[in-house]
């Protein structure tokens, strides 16, 4: 009996692309705290908590709710690696008390649900595209 | 095609949160041991320690909360928020439910 195994598929980098639509807000940093794949390893969903700091309490917040509206257009934002298919708000915007000598911050946390495009999985390993045998028992 | 119109009488609206209620007091369960195991033991060990599920107000929710339960420490452990979301000093968090929540929604979320 032949064992074949579907194709590995290369994931894009999904932190990289929602850096690239927010890196231009000031304040802002961000960070992948979980990433999770369905059973057959081609969606996946990562969880992002993305800061926005300011001189004032309100300035953050403006900041914050800017990234909140960028996050939330991400499936319409046009990206050759991936395929992003849903972003939601999990957590926040919420204020974040850090200290009496920080910035004001806001924090919140997205679920970012990608896939890579179909044209990329035969571009990255065109060999495996119809399966990999890769043992008899 | 339609056919008659059919109505029904909910003689006990609680009926199927009390029917959730074991299953949903599983998963909370499941998530507690999955939080105590990310988080990160200090020089208390509070933190790892006070980790609880308690039932909620109605059938079905349950609460995952922290407190302090050592003696002459009774109370929450007012850092557990940095450790979660990080500090502005220490640029680093160290999430201990965010990661267990994102994992179970995918898990037993409306996506699936």
């Amino acid at each position: 009996m032949t064992t074949v195994y579907p194709p590995v598929v290369a994931q894009p980098d999904a932190e990289a692309f929602v850096w690239s639509v927010i890196s231009s807000i000031p304040g802002v940093t961000s960070f992948s705290y979980a990433v999770v794949f369905d059973w057959i390893g081609f969606n996946a969903t990562y969880g992002m908590q993305i800061d926005a700091r300011a001189s004032t309490k309100q300035a953050a917040r403006d900041r914050a709710e800017a990234v909140r509206q960028a996050v939330l257009n991400l499936p319409g934002e046009p990206w050759a690696d991936g395929v992003c298919t849903y972003a939601e708000p999990v957590e926040g915007p919420f204020w974040f008390p850090d200290g009496d000598d920080a910035s004001p911050r806001y924090t919140a946390r997205y679920e970012i649900h990608v896939h890579p495009v179909p044209s990329g999985i035969a571009r990255h390993d065109g060999a495996r595209d119809t399966g990999r045998i890769v043992g008899k028992e | 095609m339609a056919g008659p119109a059919t109505r029904y009488r909910v003689l006990d609206p609680s009926a199927p949160r009390r029917a959730a209620d074991p299953l949903v007091a599983d998963v909370a369960r499941a998530m507690l041991g999955e939080v105590v195991e990310r988080t990160p033991h200090g020089p208390t060990g509070d933190l790892a320690a006070g980790w609880q599920v308690t039932h909620g107000r109605a059938p079905a929710a349950y609460l995952l909360t922290n407190t302090a339960t050592r003696p002459g420490k009774n109370g929450p452990v007012p850092y557990a928020q940095f450790v979660e979301y990080g500090t502005a000093t220490r640029g680093y968090a160290q999430p201990m439910v965010g990661p267990v929540m994102t994992e179970w929604r995918a898990r037993v979320g409306r996506r699936r």
